[in-house]
């Protein structure tokens, strides 16, 4: 069973996107609130991946990725977004996400699955499985952030 | 501060994308997306945008920016895209004061986006057709808050500025000098720690390369600091057959350095 946390900015998000994980190859949970997320993913048992859902009206996706990569705790855990048809060129094709995986909401479950699973086990960033034993380099500064600045 | 930016695109929710970005970064955004011409002039006229981020991959935002252009009321331009070697034949002469390649990591987007409100800020120069002066000041600023110490010289083809930190007799001098030397502008301003000029551009490339080292060579024998050297306005665009290099290397001919490199080492900013 893989360890997913599913998140997004409201329940009817929560709702939709939900019957992707009502299989017995999840151990599934779900919050729209980023605090609670990042609770779980800090806790002794944390998610080995989280999903994101990016809905019609769903807002706040950056804000959840930014928390989750400034963290050094969480900054490297694998997260795959099921984006909708309004979503999905804006995430796919302008921003370089780390370790991140963007999948259309249309995805069939098969492919969902094997998706989440190799994610869960070697991350997004890695090419190979075979490469992704190594801990990932760090340096000071993540290299999907970099501090606040004030303007 | 509200930032104001105009996003020419036809894919749906990078408004919201690109203000979440710019928004965890710190300061607070304003974007609106416009797909066509109309949605543009609107845009412009209801809140007129600090930058125009125009996407090259779109066909309809193009046709828009050519649209806003003719009616001369267009912002200054951000062009992206994710193959910007290869412009509309349409989009070649047109200035855009930065460029950013697709798809772009969410730091480096924020810097950009930051320097180029800066840099689209500053006044339309007749004579180059930049932003010339967002970019002087912009780069003094940068070096002040380094606390560069030095003299500063600020090169372009067309407009010659420097400025001394701190103030030093040598103002004195190089504004006489600039005086002698025919500037044709004369000196536009004298305020403690800078003085701008500006030199004839109309020359040949030979003509122009003696003149700047010229010029260099006599400010920089005053210098009594160590001289940071900066190209600024048309020299940082390869226009007119000079780039940023051409006039570093002239700087640093003109500095004889085997003469003396212990005071006259050109540091080159950029």
């Amino acid at each position: 069973m893989t360890d997913v946390l599913l998140i997004s900015s409201s329940l009817e998000n929560i709702n939709v996107a939900w019957r992707h994980f009502c299989y017995s190859e999840y151990n599934a949970s779900a919050t729209t609130n980023i605090s609670a997320a990042m609770e779980n993913l800090k806790s002794s048992k944390p998610a080995r991946i989280v999903v994101y859902y990016c809905g019609e009206d769903t807002d706040g996706f950056y804000s959840l990725y930014n928390t989750l990569r400034s963290d050094p705790k969480t900054a490297d855990i694998p997260l795959l977004v099921l984006a909708d048809v309004s979503w999905q060129k804006a995430l796919t094709d302008y921003v370089k996400f780390y370790n991140t995986c963007i999948l259309g909401i249309s995805v069939n479950d098969e492919k969902l699955k094997d998706m989440v699973k190799s994610g869960a086990r070697y991350g997004f960033e890695k090419k190979s499985p075979a490469i992704n034993r190594a801990p990932p380099k760090r340096t000071s500064e993540h290299p999907g952030l970099r501090a606040n600045k004030g303007r | 501060m509200l930032h104001r930016l105009l996003v020419f695109d036809e894919t749906p929710k990078i408004e919201i994308l690109f203000k979440e970005i710019l928004e965890a970064d710190g300061g607070e955004f304003e974007i609106k997306r416009a797909s066509d011409k109309i949605d543009a002039e609107i845009a412009i006229n209801e809140y007129n945008p600090e930058l125009a981020l125009v996407s090259l991959n779109s066909g309809k935002a193009v046709a828009a920016l050519k649209s806003l252009q003719k009616k001369n009321i267009c912002p200054p331009l951000v062009f992206m895209g994710n193959n910007l070697g290869v412009k509309p034949k349409e989009l070649l002469k047109v200035k855009a004061v930065d460029e950013i390649e697709l798809p772009f990591d969410p730091a480096e987007f924020c810097l950009k986006i930051d320097d180029d409100i800066y840099l689209g800020a500053g006044k339309f120069d007749e004579l180059t057709g930049f932003f010339k002066k967002g970019w002087f000041d912009y780069k003094m600023e940068k070096l002040m808050k380094k606390k560069v110490k030095g003299t500063l010289f600020c090169m372009s083809l067309d407009a010659y500025s420097f400025a001394a930190n701190p103030p030093t007799r040598l103002q004195l001098q190089m504004a006489s000098y600039a005086l002698k030397s025919g500037f044709k502008e004369g000196i536009l301003a004298i305020n403690g720690t800078m003085i701008l000029g500006f030199f004839p551009s109309e020359g040949k490339r030979a003509e122009n390369e003696r003149y700047i080292n010229g010029l260099i060579e006599t400010m920089c024998a005053a210098a009594d600091q160590p001289p940071i050297f900066i190209c600024a306005g048309a020299a940082e665009t390869d226009m007119y057959d000079f780039s940023a290099v051409d006039t570093y290397v002239y700087a640093n001919k003109a500095m004889g350095l085997s003469l003396d490199a212990g005071k006259n080492c050109v540091r080159y900013y950029k």
